[in-house]
């Protein structure tokens, strides 16, 4: 791509600026001449403001200045706008398409202050229409023919040239070596194969089956079949041997009574017989204790009853219990004294207490003895009464277990004597007890039998299932398998990626090395003092004396500046990337016979390259001048404008 | 009365009586063992025939530790047992006197001290059984006559 010319409209020092860049001749080169202030500077400014909207070169002064024209601001005002425009619109051809890049900015003169941008990036189509771009698509479009990333390589301040290999800038030099070498196409589709590989993995992970365990469980399932099977066989034959068992006994004790019933019948009546003798036993000791009870209370009724009377009539006579304590009366009679005030008795007092005590006829303790046992008396008399009643109870209670005992012990004569009849009871009731036992077991057998056949279908289902899960499974590994030959053969076109973007970086670091020693060595009139030039690994550039030391951090100012402009014109020349090279003060670093050298290698640049190079007149030398003069296609001198104080071309 | 007289602490018996009561013991004679029977319904059962004989028999040879401690002696034991001497007595006037605890005591131990030497024969002569519907019989023969009385 080259540009066909800039158009500056109200920005810094430009009210109204325009350079055409045509390509006369053979030689796509084209001079800026400009005092110090005139604005060369500014152009780079213009340049990178419309493409990426930033002002890299500009001096501290400019700073704090708006991007508005001072001339052109005062004008609108004095028309009365409140808004006045700034703009850069870079015209360009590529392959014979137009694109015009422009970017405006409105400055808001009423408030003083510059509001958003616009840019937009306008491609003419091979029919002829035009499309505009804005937004990321026009940065996009920007970033394919001058990659921000990279700018500096493109736009260079030659005052600066000597600063390029000073500090870290090796990672930014790699990074854009690999970006206008075009590397990083392979980079991205290695990493693009990678991100692939990892899918398919993931995915093959997934479909991935344990095969191992699922013949382990098809196995076991299968063993238990096995042993469901042996397992129903057996007890089919057990089930044979019972039936035929059954058989032959039924056989034998067709006719024959029932001994076996017989018997159990006798151990039951015994069993029965002695939980009534034990119920007879009891009542019997209860007869006991009636007897040995009545045998008190009867005996004893006629003193419980006088007892009753006695304390029935004393208490009618209010004597239970007495008003006074006939001890204490007694005792006051034998000391002759009152025992409560120790008064003296007279012959009248003793008679008084005599015929006092003649009246009380119970002590005070006789009195609560027969007030405590009168209940007890009474409760004894209750009972008494109830003699026969609880007498007759017992008794019937008696018969009829006397009854029960009687009825069990002929029940227990007659199933003897039934027992008695069999001479071949021992056979008979073997028979029984093996056929009994058969008939369990037989029943004990088909339980089981159902049990083994619910099982073994259980087991069958299961066994079915895990055969299908491995078909399933396998058929998935295979399906594995071929995921993983292809993430095999993705692996192979990564390495192959990778590989190839290593070769094309070796490849390009190699040519950078000796393209730029070749530049070098044309610009440097030192010719003869260094060897080559070498990039490490991380492109960090170092030049090498004929001695072998290493000296980029010896060189001088002017040899650094050749050194940048020599790797610069590498760079572009061994990417192929084509873009213009704009070098603001080229030689402002460089004297004498290196400026010849300069000339001569810009020269010969621009035969296939759009070079702009904006000299102060002072570099603008007659050594330049003797090379640059002739062939350039355009060449132009920076006038100030006193009256307007703006920048204009002459 | 006098105050020498040691109020008794418990029932005695005799160590012939004492021997009749570990057979009965050993045997289980009509379940009149301990813990079957308690020993305060044992002293009663025996004083119950003593009543019946009218034979009180003085207490001689007495076992050391007695039959039954007082704090045995239920209430209606200690009520039958006063009701005895009560109603033993044809003077109502003079209730003090036998409701003394030594004379009800006394008495009561006489005749239940008849009363084991029954046990003993009958033990020795009577089938548990046959012995049982004797004495139901005449429990009958008390009652009627208990009855008739009363009427």
């Amino acid at each position: 791509m080259r540009f066909k010319s800039i158009e500056i409209t109200n920005y810094r020092q430009y009210r109204n600026l325009k350079f055409s860049f045509p390509l006369m001749g053979q030689y796509d080169l084209h001079i800026i001449v400009g005092r110090n202030t005139m604005g060369k500077t500014n152009v780079l400014n213009a340049i990178n403001w419309c493409l990426y909207g930033l002002e890299p070169h500009l001096g501290m002064n400019s700073k704090i200045l708006p991007k508005i024209n001072l001339d052109a601001k005062k004008d609108a005002i004095a028309a009365g706008k409140t808004t006045e425009w700034i703009t850069v619109i870079i015209a360009a051809e590529d392959d014979n398409h137009k694109i015009i890049f422009e970017r405006k900015l409105p400055f808001n003169l009423a408030q003083d202050f510059e509001l958003q941008d616009q840019f937009t990036v306008t491609m003419s189509q091979d029919s002829g229409d035009s499309l505009i771009y804005s937004a990321d698509e026009a940065k996009s479009i920007v970033n394919k023919y001058m990659p921000e990333t990279i700018r500096k390589y493109f736009y260079f301040d030659g005052e600066q040239l000597n600063t390029y290999f000073i500090g870290d800038q090796s990672s930014r030099i790699m990074d854009s070596i690999r970006a206008i070498s075009q590397v990083d196409i392979i980079s991205r589709i290695a990493q693009r194969l990678d991100k692939i590989i990892k899918k398919k993995q993931a995915e093959a992970g997934l479909k991935a089956q344990d095969i191992g365990s699922i013949n382990t469980e098809l196995n076991k399932i299968e063993e238990l079949v096995g042993q469901y099977k042996r397992q129903i066989e057996d007890v089919k034959t057990q089930i044979d041997v019972s039936n035929k068992i059954i058989k032959e006994n039924s056989e034998y004790l067709q006719g024959q009574e029932d001994v076996s019933e017989l018997e159990k019948k006798f151990s039951r009546l015994k069993e029965e017989h002695a939980v009534l003798e034990t119920e007879e036993q009891k009542i019997e000791r209860d007869l006991l204790s009636f007897v040995k009870e009545y045998k008190i209370l009867l005996t004893s009724y006629p003193f419980i009853k006088k007892t009753l009377d006695i304390i029935q009539e004393k208490e009618e006579q209010n004597l239970l219990p007495p008003n006074i304590d006939k001890k204490i009366l007694q005792d006051i009679l034998a000391s002759h004294k009152c025992l409560i005030c120790n008064h003296m008795l007279d012959r009248n007092d003793e008679a008084n207490i005599k015929s006092l005590l003649d009246q009380i006829q119970v002590s005070s303790g006789t009195s609560h003895l027969l007030i405590g046992i009168k209940s007890e008396l009474e409760r004894a008399m209750i009972e008494v009464n109830e003699y026969q009643q609880v007498k007759n109870a017992l008794l019937a209670k008696y018969r009829v277990a006397q009854e029960k005992v009687k009825k069990s012990e002929t029940a227990i004569d007659t199933a003897d004597k039934e027992l008695r009849k069999f001479s071949n009871k021992e056979i008979i009731i073997n028979k029984h007890k093996e056929r009994k036992e058969q008939e369990d077991l037989l029943v004990t057998n088909n339980q089981k039998l159902g049990a083994l056949q619910s099982q073994l279908d259980i087991s069958m289902k299961q066994l079915s299932a895990l055969e299908k899960k491995l078909a399933s499974a396998m058929e998935k590994n295979n399906e594995c398998a071929r995921i993983n030959k292809s993430v095999d053969f993705l692996k192979r076109a990564k390495n192959v990626a990778v590989q190839i973007e290593q070769e094309m970086m070796d490849e390009v670091k190699s040519q950078m090395e000796k393209s730029c020693m070749k530049y070098f060595s044309q610009l440097n009139w030192r010719q003869d003092i260094y060897d080559r030039i070498e990039l490490d690994d991380s492109y960090q550039l170092d030049l090498f004396h004929k001695e072998g030391y290493s000296c980029v951090g010896t060189c001088s100012a002017a040899e650094r500046s050749l050194l940048a402009l020599s790797f610069t014109l590498a760079l572009q020349e061994v990417s192929g990337f084509n873009a213009l090279l704009f070098i603001d003060t080229p030689v402002a670093r460089i004297a004498d016979v290196n400026r010849t050298n300069f000339a001569l290698v810009l020269k010969e640049a621009s035969k296939g390259k759009q070079i702009i190079l904006a000299f102060t007149p002072d570099e603008y030398s007659e050594q330049i001048r003797n090379v640059l003069e002739g062939i350039t296609s355009t060449s132009v001198t920076l006038e100030m404008d006193e009256a307007n104080a703006t920048g204009t071309i002459i | 009365m006098s105050n020498n007289v040691k109020t008794p602490d418990r029932l005695n018996y005799t160590r012939k009586a004492q021997e009749i009561v570990s057979k009965i013991d050993e045997t289980k004679f009509m379940g009149l063992n301990f813990p079957t029977t308690t020993r305060s319904d044992l002293f009663m059962f025996a004083m119950a025939f003593g009543i019946n004989t009218g034979v009180s028999t003085k207490l001689q040879n007495t076992y050391p530790g007695g039959l039954v401690l007082d704090s045995s002696i239920d209430g209606r034991t200690k009520a039958l047992l006063y009701a005895f001497s009560i109603g033993s007595n044809d003077n109502p006037d003079v209730l003090d006197d036998v409701t003394s605890k030594d004379k009800v005591y006394t008495a009561a131990q006489e005749l239940a001290n008849t009363g084991f030497d029954i046990i003993d024969d009958y033990m020795a002569t009577k089938k548990e059984t046959s012995l049982l519907w004797t004495l139901i019989e005449e429990l009958d023969e008390q009652y009627n006559e208990m009855m008739s009385s009363e009427s």
